[in-house]
């Protein structure tokens, strides 16, 4: 790894450097920089990635004694889709179509800049942001970008280096009561409670039942069969091969240790199964798959990811369970808030990404969102508002 | 090593809490120097004896280094404390990877009160700067101690080497703000860390022995003990390895144990 000195500033100083691989980095050092929801970007996740897709090079910034920010980096996807540039920054003129720097891990749909807390944390954002820029200009990008991040972590970001801030996505998550699925049926409206009951009540009723099993215990074969059939299902060109890199990366990695699999049986054949990882207080749902040749309506991706999960979370002390990008609509039907999601994006010349134009856009984001989602947003989408007039 | 700790003292020290922030690598490493694996390790254990079903909060736990240890000799239930979020993120994360069951809180909620059969705080009375400062520690971790309940704790040692190059081949530097007076109580002493080039300072504050024992008897803290640091593996003095010898001759901190009073204090001062 190089390490260059980035400031004059005596022993104080923060170093920043380009390494090749995540193993050149401790892994404990760099989970201590991982909040609970940040999940996708701690250690052995990111080397499972490595593992099953090759390395990618690493920003890193030191303190005289430890690691204090980084990220893996990576170049996004090449087609249409929740990772290609254009798509995520559709109404912002700007060069999208040109090559730019993704930060975070591949296909991460939660991103936040592994770093310290405390009183230095905005210095070690600068340096990692400057570090970002050196690399985006070295090897001829047009900028970087940090997609799928918290709104507040965005505008923390983007602050200390100076960049934009666009919303492209939100994700939903749900807080977990001590109680599990009672306690959230308590506080749901009468419609929806009703419809989790009829629909915990068909699984039943259709013989279907629900196992836990770690994930070290499953047979990555089926598992992977099951993910690639839902995912063929919702479009996703990915084969079955791919899947199973993905598991046996995960299992090289270690990441298999931290996850926990719901899956539903019937008569002892295995017809879904829902993929978690725990990581601190939260709960993390990253894959869900089925068999759909048996043709069963016994609303199992229900039961799995959102009734069976909140029991099992309370269970294990758990207090958030974290349910991604997709089918929001769902989600909220069931309990989940919706909380909005930026991308942090800086050109490496003198073009500038329009702040009014992203200001605008912001706006409309957030009147879509509050039109469709009213009563189910997070607080975050309060901070848009308030950020969007401060600085428009 | 060198962590700190606050509870009703917690405004008056935030500031030595953020000192540690970047410090979570260097503290959990320090664990495996010599100094730390041979001689106050193994004292501070050999002092703590059998932790079986013990209920114990590791007062500054900085990394968790101790707290991981106290729950796999078979603590009960161990808290980790600590007001440096660096540290107890780091604490967190290896606790967690490691699959040991230890709870980690950076403030002491009411509930905790009285709730312990031991408390640890090693290198935590070192950041009191005042000497107010160093009563409110005290009595913050006297309560939370059940009656009877014991204390262990690692302060600066009365008679440290004032000579501040000593303990550099032991991995730090100790230098008093005032060289003439080393042994001034509240005298602030900087510490370096220098085990591989220069890795950060922090700032530490020495008190006397009659100090402490004042602080600790005031909190409620009987029946105190003071124990020399030592190598209890070796069978004598003369056994540890070589490069050890001058620190036990002049050891840059000391073991003080003490058992919370059964009684409530202004139950003594009245009769």
């Amino acid at each position: 790894m190089t390490i260059v000195p980035s400031r004059s500033e005596a022993s104080r100083a923060f170093c920043s450097g380009v390494s090749q691989k995540l193993c050149d980095m401790d892994e404990h050092e760099w989970d201590a920089l991982i909040s609970d929801n940040n999940f996708y970007n701690s250690y052995r996740w990111l080397r499972a990635l490595e593992h099953s897709f090759g390395a990618t090079d690493v920003l890193a910034v030191h303190g005289s004694a430890s690691l204090v920010a980084a990220c893996t980096l990576w170049e996004g996807d090449q087609a249409s889709g929740m990772f290609f540039l254009p798509d995520c920054m559709a109404d912002i003129p700007g060069p999208w179509q040109q090559s730019f720097l993704w930060l975070g891990g591949r296909r991460n749909t939660h991103n936040e800049i592994p770093c310290i807390q405390g009183g230095r944390r905005r210095q070690a954002l600068t340096e990692l942001g400057r570090c970002a820029l050196n690399y985006v200009q070295e090897r001829g990008y047009a900028g970087f970008v940090m997609p799928y991040m918290p709104y507040q972590a965005a505008v923390e970001f983007a602050d200390a280096i100076g960049a934009a801030v666009v919303l492209h996505s939100a994700e939903a998550s749900l807080e977990v009561p001590d109680t599990g699925l009672a306690g959230v049926m308590a506080r749901s409206r009468a419609h929806d409670r009703n419809q989790s009951k009829s629909e915990i009540a068909a699984f039943q009723r259709m013989g279907s039942k629900v196992e836990w099993a770690a994930a070290e215990e499953l047979d990555d074969s089926v598992a992977a069969h099951l993910f690639t059939q839902n995912r063929s299902r919702y479009g996703s060109a990915q084969d079955l091969e791919w899947m199973q890199r993905i598991l046996a990366g995960q299992r090289k990695a270690g990441v298999s240790h931290l996850g926990a699999a719901a899956i539903s049986k019937r008569n002892d054949d295995v017809t879904a199964l829902a993929l978690f990882y725990r990581f601190g207080t939260a709960l993390h749902l990253r894959y869900f798959g089925a068999d759909y040749n048996l043709g069963l309506n016994d609303y199992r991706y229900f039961v799995l990811c959102y009734y069976e999960a909140l029991d099992y979370a309370a269970a294990h002390g758990l207090t958030t369970l974290r349910l991604s990008t997709s089918a929001l609509r769902a989600k909220v039907n069931r309990g989940a808030k919706i909380e909005p999601q930026a991308v942090v994006a800086k050109c490496a010349d003198k073009q500038h990404i329009c702040h009014s134009e992203a200001k605008r856009h912001n706006r409309r984001m957030l009147r879509q969102y509050r039109d469709q989602f009213p009563g189910h947003l997070s607080h975050d989408w309060k901070l848009v508002e308030s950020h969007q007039d401060r600085t428009g | 090593m060198w962590r700190i700790a606050k509870g009703r003292s917690e405004v008056l020290m935030s500031d030595n809490a953020a000192q540690f922030d970047e410090l979570a690598s260097l503290h959990e490493n320090m664990a495996h120097w010599p100094l730390r694996k041979y001689v106050e390790m193994p004292s501070v254990l050999e002092a703590i004896g059998d932790v079986d079903g013990l209920s114990i909060l590791d007062f500054g736990c900085g990394t968790g280094v101790y707290s991981r240890i106290l729950k796999q000799r078979g603590a009960g239930r161990v808290v980790g404390y600590d007001p440096a979020l660096g540290m107890l993120s780091y604490a967190r994360r290896r606790a967690e990877k490691e699959a040991i069951n230890i709870s980690f809180v950076s403030h002491l909620p009411a509930s905790l009160m009285g709730q312990f059969d031991l408390v640890l705080a090693a290198y935590v009375l070192p950041y009191a700067a005042t000497e107010t400062e160093l009563q409110a520690m005290c009595a913050d971790i006297a309560v939370l101690l059940r009656p009877g309940g014991r204390f262990v704790t690692l302060p600066i040692h009365p008679s440290y080497s004032s000579r501040s190059d000593y303990y550099e081949p032991y991995g730090f530097r100790l230098a008093a703000d005032d060289p003439e007076k080393p042994y001034l109580d509240g005298g602030r002493i900087r510490v370096d860390f220098c085990k591989n080039g220069e890795q950060g300072s922090v700032f530490a504050w020495y008190w006397s022995a009659a100090s402490l024992e004042c602080a600790l008897e005031q909190a409620g803290l009987r029946s105190l003990k003071w124990r020399e640091l030592d190598a209890p593996a070796y069978a004598t003095f003369d056994h540890p390895p070589k490069e050890l010898h001058a620190y036990l001759q002049k050891p840059h901190s000391v073991i003080i144990e003490g058992v919370r009073a059964r009684e409530p204090r202004y139950a003594e001062s009245k009769s």
